[in-house]
């Protein structure tokens, strides 16, 4: 069934990644994904991907992991870069006495644009596959609390966010489990016109809110039981701190910065 | 409505880490008109087993014969197959959505393209079976008390007036007075429309209250299947699959041990307050003859 | 430990309309230490009984104290929760994180407790569940007494005075009651915890201290168990059931033999029967 999917893609083993604070990981997504943006030459390219392979070494995650991550956008990676061959101006390609469609500009532009998206894609899945989504809540709360002072309910969002996952699963399951009941009764999901389709949904997806409300409602009274206070005063199971490890890679983050805008303005 | 299945084989999230062999080669046969009890503890197939028979599930391999059509076949008419096989989940009541309980039980029908008196009138008919009286038909169901809101979803399944009825626990979650009018109007049910039932339970009390044959599940098999009383007699089986028997059972079981020449099929407590009644008068007139 | 006197309570009250009591003159006392389980049919109030033990809700007439403090002085609010722990019917709704040992801190977290601590409290409290092998784990891959273990682990982490289960077995399978059980009889026996376990499994209640019997909001019987079975048709008069083996023998007595009906457990009921042979 659905319900067996891991959750946020997390992946429990030990790593120098996995042990790090959940901000450091977030700001070094942050900068690297600028750094995919803004590497303009090959050099910088090469730079960019020798690092992102440097983070999946040190994550420990198997690399099949990695790409079975991408298998959802394939499809997107392969239409823009079919968009950018054949739509961008240039000298067309001559393969002997036939002159193709695609131009040289268009298949170095689609290289980078793939390469930049499978960069991109890969580093986000570093992230995700070594913080479990609580440490990344808690991580993306402490992030943003300069904003409670200016009244934004960080930690309560953090709540809801956290509170969402834990639900996701519970709630996929019962998804399939009353669109079989319904089956049962002779309801079809898949055949039909899109308004009939549409319409068909609601013996779904009233059961759905039903229960979702009931199961919020519950779920209040139970954390109401455990003391739940609102977020002021609360402290932590695994409180998130910076270690030496954090500091060294901050450091390296910045020396990649670095030698990237170098590349950029000197080669 | 004879039901046959060879061969059964079915293996969960088949290529993923998950994988598991969930049903493992299952042959069974359910002839017309037959009172089957389903038990098993959670995970040993039971409830995967059920959804093969109408079709909600697909096997691996293997084949489920409905009145001698193969529905496991591509092509076969699984919407037809669903009216035939109703199939009532557990805790049916949560997948009510209608505004009135008329139209909810009315849902099933619908779906089967049937006039607006067909319609009314089964819909009628499934409200008596399930004992709710008709001035509920109006009200909202999701006003109604928990074991008439199982009643409601239940009778959305009967108007379907299918040949087979499933029922995955339909006890669960009621007090003792419940699960015994619930088990009370199965039966009544059964006795009324000649139907083959299928119960499905993890408790032993109520499905040797009601049902002919038991079949026990255990890890994706067939492990035991017959008359309730020879079921029961496999005890020590049975706990080491994690399932309980009946008190009057263990009872039986225990005083055989002691030495007392009392049936080791006994499991209702009818049955056994007559056989020890008969046997407590034969000692005292042994006794009396002594003298 | 819990004291209720005279204790009335409406969901309507305030409102102008017929005010229906759904706690009607409720007086009873749970001393401390005690496993006292309170039996009745659904809709008698017992549920009801249960959140007004940790004031989820509060007393329309009458009072509820919980370890001398009056349920409704609102400067008591934390230090009721605090001594109470509550573990709920179903296991899904009631389980925050999505990891267990996250979720049997949170009570903890939320009363501001230090981390050090926190991670004693949690390492103790998943050890008396039974469930520290599988403190790493996503609890919606749990098994329902699992799942239900967990929850009781995230009431003990608050390191409360009391447990109240209000009916944490009606959607377990036989296995899943079975651990369920067995925990809460180690609360009781190891930890000196008061538990008060509501319930309609007769099997359950045999096994408390004293059991408290509801119906229609008002307590009808309040005794140890060997008295409380013992009136069979009382019980099933009330929707209610009594052991197999305890109706046997109360059959076999009507039937004119000479046995003793006060029995509750299969071995009480093949002595008494082996005494006629």
């Amino acid at each position: 069934m659905l319900k067996d999917i891991t959750l946020g893609q997390y992946f429990p083993i030990d790593s120098p990644l996995h042990k790090m604070d959940p901000r450091t990981k977030i700001l070094a997504l942050i900068l690297l994904i600028t750094a995919i943006f803004i590497a303009g030459n090959p050099a910088g390219y090469a730079l960019v991907t020798l690092f992102t392979v440097l983070v999946i070494v040190l994550s420990r995650v198997p690399v099949k992991l990695y790409f079975k991550g991408l298998k959802p956008i394939w499809f997107v990676i392969i239409f823009t870069a079919a968009l950018n061959m054949f739509l961008t101006p240039g000298t067309k390609i001559q393969i002997g006495d036939y002159t193709t469609p695609v131009t040289w500009e268009g298949l170095l532009l689609a290289g980078k644009m793939a390469l930049r998206l499978v960069l991109l894609i890969m580093a986000s899945s570093a992230l995700t596959y070594t913080t479990s989504p609580i440490v990344l809540t808690d991580g993306i709360e402490k992030l943003l609390k300069p904003l409670s002072k200016l009244g934004v309910p960080t930690y309560e969002l953090a709540m809801m966010m956290s509170i969402a996952i834990r639900f996701i699963p519970t709630l996929i399951e019962e998804t399939d489990k009353i669109m079989k009941a319904q089956k049962a009764r002779g309801a079809d999901f898949d055949s039909g016109s899109v308004f009939k389709r549409v319409k068909a949904m609601a013996p779904m997806l009233v059961p759905l809110f039903i229960s979702a409300f009931r199961r919020a409602d519950e779920l209040a009274v139970a954390m109401e039981s455990r003391c739940y206070q609102g977020g002021s005063t609360r402290t932590r199971l695994n409180e998130i701190c910076f270690r030496k490890t954090d500091v060294f890679a901050a450091l390296s983050c910045l020396a990649f910065l670095a030698a990237l805008i170098i590349i950029k303005i000197y080669l | 409505m004879a039901i046959k299945i060879n061969n059964l084989h079915y293996i969960y999230m088949q290529g993923s880490p998950f994988e598991k062999h969930a049903l493992n080669d299952i042959n069974l046969t359910i002839e017309d008109g037959e009172f089957i009890g389903i038990i098993g503890h959670t995970g040993s197939g039971k409830s995967t087993l059920i959804q093969h028979l109408n079709g909600l599930l697909m096997p691996a391999s293997g084949s489920i014969l409905v009145d001698d059509i193969d529905i496991t076949q591509k092509g076969a008419d699984l919407k037809k197959l669903r009216q035939k096989v109703g199939l009532v989940f557990q805790y049916p009541e949560h997948q009510l959505f209608e505004e009135t309980v008329y139209k909810d039980i009315a849902y099933g029908p619908k779906n089967m393209h049937l006039s607006t008196e067909e319609i009314d009138e089964r819909v009628k008919e499934a409200m008596n079976y399930v004992g709710l009286s008709e001035k509920y038909m109006n009200r909202s169901p999701f006003e109604l008390s928990g074991g008439q809101k199982r009643r409601v979803a239940i009778a959305g399944v009967l108007a379907m007036r299918p040949d087979v009825l499933i029922l995955d626990e339909p006890a669960a979650g009621l007090d003792p007075a419940g699960r015994e009018e619930i088990l009370t109007q199965i039966r009544a049910l059964y006795l009324a429309r000649k139907m083959t039932v299928i119960f499905v339970s993890h408790s032993m009390e109520d499905v040797a209250r009601v049902a002919g044959r038991i079949i026990v599940m255990n890890r994706g098999q067939v492990a035991l299947d017959g008359k309730p009383g020879e079921v029961f007699s496999h005890a020590e089986e049975l706990r080491s699959m994690g399932l309980d028997v009946p008190q009057i059972t263990q009872l039986i079981t225990l005083l055989r041990e002691k030495g007392v020449p009392i049936d080791s099929r006994i499991y209702t407590i009818e049955r056994a307050k007559a056989s020890l009644l008969m046997l407590l008068k034969q000692s005292q007139n042994q006794e009396d003859s002594l003298c | 430990m819990i004291k209720t006197e005279n204790l009335h309570f409406a969901y309507n009250a305030g409102e102008n309309e017929d005010i229906k009591f759904v706690l009607d003159d409720v007086s009873i006392l749970i001393q401390p230490g005690e496993f006292v389980a309170v039996l009745g049919h659904n809709g008698c109030g017992k549920s009801t009984l249960a959140k007004q033990f940790n004031g989820l809700l509060l007393p329309t007439g009458g009072t509820v104290y919980v370890d001398n403090m009056d349920t409704k002085q609102e400067s008591h609010y934390w230090d009721i929760r605090k001594s109470v722990g509550m573990v709920f019917q179903n296991p899904d709704n009631q389980i925050v994180a999505t990891v267990v040992e996250e979720d049997v801190a949170f009570a903890p977290e939320n009363l501001g407790v230090p981390s050090k601590e926190i991670r004693k409290r949690v390492d103790e409290a998943l050890k008396t569940v039974d469930m520290y092998e599988m403190r790493h784990h996503a609890p919606h891959l749990l098994s329902g007494g699992q799942k239900q273990r967990v929850a009781i682990a995230g009431a003990i982490a608050m390191d409360p005075k009391c447990i109240v289960f209000d009916e944490p077995t009606a959607m377990l399978d036989p296995k899943g009651r079975k651990e369920v059980l067995e925990t809460i009889i180690k609360l009781k026996t190891e930890k000196k915890m008061t538990v008060v376990l509501i319930t309609h499994y007769m099997d359950e209640a045999v096994m408390a201290d004293r059991v408290i019997v509801m119906d229609k909001g008002k307590v009808l019987r309040d005794d140890v168990p060997r008295n409380i079975f013992s009136e069979v048709s009382f019980l099933k008069g009330l929707g209610l059931d009594v052991p197999q083996v305890t109706e046997l023998c109360y059959l076999l007595k009507k039937a004119g033999l000479p046995i003793n009906h006060n029995v509750l457990t299969v071995e009480e009921c093949a002595q008494e029967l082996m005494k006629l042979m």
